[in-house]
């Protein structure tokens, strides 16, 4: 922990002493060298993936041979954690600390080092955003995955969308449903969609919700307001990390791990 | 210990040496000519791209500094104002966010060009604005309409006064999206790919 103390202390120094960079740079008159607090923080989500893929520093550049032997990757991973955490620094309970520590191991093991690629499908995005429906305050969570086209370039698509805009009713659960034995009769009563009233009642609850999310906004029931909050997960073999955007004015902030499961 | 602390030092300052050194230039014009005709952007790509990122952006806080400062004449403002419209794409807004005291945070919208109205009538005798020297450039991504997306980070120190007093100070990152398209250059009859500046997030990080 000495020695993670001391990397630290290092990579401050280096922040502090590093003026001559900010007066090259000086294009504006109206410049203002940077604060150190403002290098240190993670200030975009891909910023966190190339920090946490060890491919660049706080500057934004590719990480050399002298920073790596300066601050090893396990270390500059733990700057990635929300060090606030309050499990962190539970004098009674040590288990987060030890998970932390556990899952930086599993990161940075020598044989088979673990990175994030926003378009393998190990990375989904939640979005909490403020919606008017029929004119009432409403909130939706958007839950979207990058897709990679076939001519290599990519997009957000939406996955699904939950709201709590509707209700589903609960006779109407009781009455339409495929039973759970129709695996077994090569799924015949899937015919009941067409026969129902409301066919959504045979979806899954997501896909129900999202069918009818775009319908109300469809018919022009829906209107958009403000994205309020973004949350990354993150999966790996056995491990799911959450990470959020902490907006605060320490070294530690930004994007960073407000969670990390074992799988 | 000491001699920890000069090993330290004598790191530190190769460290620094090191990066003092300038990027090797590209050219960019033969550069923009050998792009059009690839999918994948290679490492050079890349540093062209960021570089003409960083100019843009550059103008844009400049157009910024000089549409905020009372002092300059209202003629040269309300040219900034337009010049700065230039560089965005049609239909760009400003998303602010301010965190009250509480916790709470306080989200709005605006269009650009209400934006920057609004930024020319602020209730102070005086403005001045600040930008950091820090400007982060995302890696850029091909769209499925073949434009190049990526995403800079600039970071703004605004100062308002009444009279000769500090009425109020804030410093907020300015998240900016950045599209490069190819567009037809019609006096030299070719297609050049050209940087503009999409919707922009304003998170009010602290009051000073």
């Amino acid at each position: 922990m000495k020695f993670a103390q001391f990397q630290y202390i290092l990579l401050l120094l280096i922040v502090f002493t590093n003026n001559s960079y900010g007066q090259q740079k000086d294009i504006l008159s109206n410049t203002l060298i940077t604060p150190k607090e403002y290098y240190l923080q993670v200030k975009q989500f891909g910023e966190f993936i190339d920090r946490f893929n060890y491919k660049s520093d706080w500057r934004g550049n590719l990480i050399t041979d002298e920073f790596k032997k300066a601050i090893p990757r396990k270390n500059y991973i733990l700057y990635l954690v929300n060090n606030e955490d309050s499990r962190l620094i539970d004098s009674k309970d040590s288990s987060y600390r030890a998970l932390c520590s556990d899952f930086i191991a599993f990161v940075d093991d020598s044989k088979n080092p673990q990175n994030i690629n926003l378009f393998s499908g190990q990375v989904k995005a939640f979005v909490d955003a403020q919606i008017l429906y029929k004119g009432v305050k409403k909130h939706a969570k958007f839950e979207l995955i990058p897709e990679v086209l076939p001519d290599r370039s990519a997009k957000w698509v939406i996955n699904s969308v939950e709201t709590d805009c509707f209700a589903m009713n609960s006779d109407s659960l009781l009455k339409h449903f495929i039973a759970p034995n129709s695996h077994e009769t090569s799924f015949i009563n899937i015919k009941k969609l067409i026969s129902v009233s409301d066919p959504t009642y045979l979806l899954s609850k997501s896909t129900a919700s999202t069918l009818l999310f775009i319908n109300e906004i469809e018919k022009k029931h829906i209107t958009m307001n403000n994205t309020e909050k973004i949350t990354f997960r993150i999966s790996f073999t056995g491990w799911e990390i959450v990470v959020e955007e902490f907006v605060r004015s320490t070294n530690n902030s930004g994007w960073l791990i407000s969670d990390i499961k074992r799988l | 210990m000491k001699m920890r602390y000069l090993l330290t030092l004598l790191f530190i300052g190769f460290f620094l040496a090191g990066n003092a050194q300038e990027p090797t230039k590209t050219a960019i014009s033969s550069k923009e000519a050998k792009i059009v005709d690839e999918i994948n952007l290679s490492d050079a790509d890349i540093e062209v791209f960021k570089e003409q990122t960083k100019q843009k952006v550059d103008e844009f806080q400049q157009h910024i500094v000089t549409i905020g400062s009372k002092e300059q004449p209202a003629e040269k403002r309300n040219m900034a104002e337009k010049e700065a419209l230039k560089l965005f794409f049609k239909g760009a807004e400003m998303q602010t966010s301010v965190i009250s005291p509480d916790g709470s945070v306080a989200i709005q919208s605006r269009p650009m060009e209400k934006y920057l109205a609004r930024l020319k009538s602020l209730p102070f005798t005086a403005v001045v604005i600040k930008f950091y020297d820090l400007v982060y450039i995302s890696s850029f991504t091909k769209g499925p309409d073949g434009r190049y997306y990526s995403s800079a980070t600039v970071i703004q120190e605004f100062t308002g006064f009444t009279g000769d007093n500090i009425s109020y100070r804030d410093v907020t990152k300015k998240e900016i999206e950045i599209v490069i398209d190819l567009v037809e250059d019609k006096f030299f009859n070719e297609k050049k790919w050209k940087v503009f500046l999409g919707n922009i997030k304003a998170t009010e990080t602290k009051k000073v």
